[in-house]
């Protein structure tokens, strides 16, 4: 194998590949990046065997092929070499040498026959989203996923494309954020997939700017392919809790209140942080906020909001509020109660549900 | 028991010197400084002053402010069981005072160049008595301050192969000062100096209490890192400080226990100790300064002819109670029962608690105050009045009454450095460094929040449905309603199965499909401890906050400081429940003398 690449360019492949390499590595070759010439383009692939990434950068070939080189030595090694063309040619030992400018680097690399390569059947679905539009979506809810690894499917984000919608879902069994976004696709192509929230942390970095992403669903995993880069990652295999029966449709009670004023009365609350709750008092236009802790003291706080119903006295656990708050941009929102006791859900302008549960003082 | 004491010489009847085990008293200059200093304290002495030349060989002197005595008291004292203080075989039951078995200055004198120089408070004149190796070489008035002057010169110089079997210098002071740190510690009321070969190494003043004296006498750090004990149980009492568990690499391991006022050591102490402390295998000691008093008819001090030993009729009741104080010190579990504010150990203050800046302060203080003579008033609470019958003196280690319910943290302030690769927190303190195992730190900020009475229950908006095995069904089904005082809401949704409604809210990490099992599980283990009536309550905050250990991952910038913060907030923060280290703390002292070999 052998390439000459510009430095920048490269550099900027093996940087996007890099996040995937896992700090304790049970198999070295996972500390390896794959690289493969061949058609003009330098492809670059690392995996931590959950998660794959893909990336390819135009290169001059010379003479196509592939190896394996340790991937955090060599990036490294480019980003301290002088700006301009870097030569490399790859023997079949796999021993690679690398020239920038005057310097010269020798790797010792291992043959690409070993590397862990990623099941992709030829069947598959194929959904095509607005860049933007995904990185709002995951934005609204990725902060909902449990940390609860003994509750296997929520420990993703929920992809289900139907109905002309995809609808994703992330919950941790006490809170839930929904979101929904009208996608076309054809007809029978209709599916529900669990996304780990660790591949979605992935793609999340590489949806900045403009474009689309096209997700494709193959039978145990999902790829992400966006212009120059693909991101693989294992599914959850397992059955998501229906969410829809979650979502409480008989909430007569509606208060809508500025959105910025509310984050910062919760915000207060975290002075006491001992105790994690925000107690709330919906009543006569008035929303009081108190929190206390029986060791350091307590905080009264109330803001205007627009509610004539009854009133209503609920705690929530002050993190759960301001999740969706910090994730919504509307200037006011909306929320809706039956009482104190049952869940309450947190809505906006755009089609975003946020479901959550009240704390209970006991006795 | 009516005693008739009146601080006279009496010689013992034969009967009670034959039920005292006859030993050897004088084993080295160190046992002739220590018979010595506990004449002197028996005697109500305010200050003793110690001085010694040759690693005690050539004099081992003792002043002190006591009663003193009568030329008569003085001659008699003389004689082999000569004691002030008993008079009949029963009297060892209840011994109270230090010395007892009247052996002592015949042993001594008989194996030296002895004298004595005493005066009584309300005589004009004193006497000198001479003795050389047990014969009186001279008897005079003389003109002394009122108290007691014994001075022994060349011990054992009529006993060659005695003087042959001591050590170097070095090692005679070190016995010696090991003596002389005991009774200090035990007698904090009491000013004492100690000087050797002209050179004056301690002088300490009286002091108000326990604590003063432990900071007068050893480094800094070590007087920092300790904990106050304090328990009663029935009518044993057990008061003093303890070292923080693993808090920095030992350095220095002091361990001083305390009996009715007597140093001594007990076999059920270090047991206590092993069982109750947090330990690693090989790992040295933690410093700790234990004064236990129960009852004089309770302990057996007649066991060892230096009273080193000491036995207890109810040994495992002492045991339990020493395991009991550690226990609480150490915030290890609820182990006085109650789950709300009153469940909070009720000791604390001790300059553990003091901000470091405080101590230092202090200690400066008391080194100006070194060089004054030292107040007057400082020790009227001896029995002044008739110091010739001794009281056991009460340690006071002034604990005060509206006591600050947590621990001290080793830091004021304090700010996140980082997270390591492998997931512990390092911060920095304004005295060093902290590292910090989060999981750790987790298991302790779940345990304490569960032990309050005020932890809200989080409803589930996906409730979980979990099977159990027939068995784990059972132990639930037994505890339904403390899990449900702790928070949760379960009920039985068919056979075996159980459907969890509510948690109380401890945070995203609880894992909800396993803890019902876990909790079984834990509670079929717990044959061994059913003490208290919220056992179970206490045995279920255990498990819980357990399940809440997560394996580690990298904590960012905002997570560490909020799981800090959380962590200053407990009672405890040094142990988990079950007693594993939490934090590890290295101060910037201890980095100095690690670079700069001191």
């Amino acid at each position: 194998m052998k390439l000459s690449i510009t430095k920048g360019t490269f550099l900027d492949g093996l940087k996007d590949v890099q996040s995937v390499i896992p700090a304790k590595a049970v198999n070295q070759m996972m500390q390896n990046v794959l690289l493969e010439a061949a058609d003009g383009k330098l492809v670059l692939t690392t995996t931590d065997l959950d998660m794959t990434v893909r990336r390819e950068v135009k290169c001059e070939v010379e003479e196509p092929g592939a190896t394996t080189l340790p991937a955090k030595t060599l990036f490294s090694a480019i980003a301290k070499a002088t700006d301009g063309i870097v030569n490399v040619s790859v023997d079949e030992n796999d021993i690679a040498v690398v020239n920038a400018a005057r310097s010269r680097y020798r790797f010792t690399g291992k043959p690409m026959v070993n590397f862990p390569r990623i099941a992709l059947e030829d069947e598959n679905y194929q959904y095509t989203v607005e860049k933007a539009v995904l990185h709002e979506m995951i934005r609204k809810v990725a902060y909902a996923v449990s940390q609860d690894e003994t509750r296997r499917p929520l420990r993703g984000v929920l992809f289900s494309f139907k109905d002309q919608k995809l609808t994703m879902v992330a919950t941790n069994g006490k809170r839930m954020a929904m979101v929904e976004q009208e996608l076309e696709f054809p007809a029978g192509t209709d599916r529900d997939v669990i996304v780990p929230s660790k591949a979605i942390n992935e793609i999340n970095k590489s949806l900045e700017g403009e474009g689309e992403v096209k997700i494709v669903l193959r039978n145990t995993n999902i790829a992400f392919e966006l212009e120059g880069i693909t991101i693989y990652s294992k599914l959850i295999d397992d059955k998501y809790p229906n969410y829809r029966l979650v979502i409480p449709t008989n909430l007569p009670n509606e208060v809508k209140l500025d959105r910025q004023e509310f984050i910062s009365a919760i915000e207060r609350v975290s002075v006491f942080g001992n105790d994690r709750s925000a107690s709330l008092t919906f009543e006569g236009n008035t929303l009081f906020v108190r929190s206390s802790s029986s060791d350091i003291g307590e905080l009264n706080d109330e803001l205007p909001i627009k509610y004539l119903g009854e009133k209503i006295e609920v705690s929530f656990d002050p993190a759960y509020l301001l999740d969706p708050l910090k994730a919504i941009d509307d200037d006011e929102i909306t929320i809706k109660m039956l009482d104190g006791s049952t869940a309450a859900v947190i809505t906006c302008s755009i089609p975003f549900i946020y479901v959550i549960m009240p704390l209970r003082t006991i006795g | 028991m009516a005693s008739n004491l009146d601080g006279h010489v009496h010689v013992l009847p034969l009967h009670v010197a034959n039920k005292i085990a006859a030993g050897e008293v004088v084993e080295r200059p160190a046992s002739v400084v220590k018979e010595l200093v506990e004449n002197s304290i028996d005697a109500g002495s305010r200050h003793i002053r110690i001085a010694i030349v040759q690693g005690g060989r050539k004099l081992v002197s003792i002043q002190d402010d006591g009663c003193g005595m009568t030329r008569d008291d003085a001659l008699l004292s003389l004689e082999r069981q000569a004691t002030s203080k008993i008079l009949d075989v029963h009297d060892i039951e209840n011994i109270a005072t230090l010395g007892f078995r009247g052996e002592a200055i015949p042993s001594i004198a008989s194996v030296s160049r002895f004298s004595i120089t005493t005066r009584r408070h309300e005589f004009d004149e004193g006497v000198f008595i001479q003795v050389n190796a047990g014969t009186v070489a001279e008897v005079r008035s003389a003109g002394c301050p009122a108290g007691t002057r014994v001075e022994v010169r060349d011990l054992f110089c009529n006993v060659p192969a005695r003087r042959k079997f001591l050590r170097a210098y070095a090692t005679e002071e070190g016995h010696i000062r090991q003596i002389f740190v005991s009774q200090a510690l035990a007698h904090p009321e009491i000013g004492f100096s100690l000087t050797l070969d002209g050179r004056e190494l301690y002088n300490l003043p009286p002091a108000a209490a326990a604590k003063d004296r432990i900071a007068d006498i050893f480094p800094q750090e070590l007087s920092e890192s300790l904990l106050p004990v304090d328990s009663q149980s029935g009518e044993i009492s057990i008061k003093g400080f303890i070292e923080r568990p693993n808090l920095s690499n030992p350095t220095r391991r002091e361990q001083y226990v305390f009996i009715n006022g007597r140093s001594a050591s007990a076999p059920s102490v270090a047991y206590a100790l092993k069982e109750a402390y947090p330990h690693r295998q090989g790992e040295a000691k933690p410093a700790l300064f234990l004064f236990i008093d129960l009852p004089p008819r309770e302990v057996d001090v007649n066991v060892h002819p230096a009273k080193r030993e000491v036995r207890f009729r109810n040994n495992s009741a002492v045991k339990n109670a020493l395991i009991a104080a550690i226990e609480k010190t150490l915030g290890l579990g609820a182990t006085d029962g109650g789950r709300p504010a009153t469940a909070m150990p009720a000791a604390k203050s001790s300059f553990a608690a003091m901000p470091p800046s405080t101590l230092a302060k202090a200690a400066v203080d008391k080194s100006e105050e070194r060089s004054k003579p030292p107040p007057a008033t400082a020790a009227n609470d001896m029995p002044a009045a008739n110091p010739v019958e001794p009281q056991p003196v009460p340690v006071q280690l002034a604990l005060p009454e509206t006591a600050p319910k947590k621990s001290s943290l080793p830091w004021k302030t304090f700010h996140v450095l980082g997270c390591t690769d492998s997931g512990y927190v390092l911060i920095e303190t304004e005295d060093g460094v902290v590292t910090i195992n989060p999981a750790a730190a987790n298991e302790r900020i779940a345990f304490e929040r569960l032990q309050k009475a005020s932890i809200p229950s989080q409803r589930l908006l996906l409730p979980e449905t979990v099977k159990l095995s027939p068995a784990e069904s059972v132990r639930i089904k037994n505890s339904m309603k403390e899990l449900e005082r702790i928070g949760f809401a379960i009920e039985e949704f068919g056979i075996d199965t159980f459907k969890i409604d509510a948690v109380p809210q401890l945070g995203d990490n609880l894992p909800l499909a396993d803890i019902l099992s876990t909790l079984a599980q834990d509670l079929a283990a717990s044959s061994a401890r059913k003490v208290g009536e919220n056992w179970k309550e206490d045995l279920i905050a255990r498990s819980l906050a357990k399940s809440m250990r997560k394996r580690p991952c990298k904590l960012d910038a905002r997570q560490s400081e909020m799981l800090v913060e959380d962590l200053s907030a407990c009672r405890m923060p040094y142990v988990t429940p079950a007693g594993k280290p939490i934090m590890i703390f290295t101060s910037n002292n201890e980095l100095f003398r690690k670079f700069h070999g001191r």
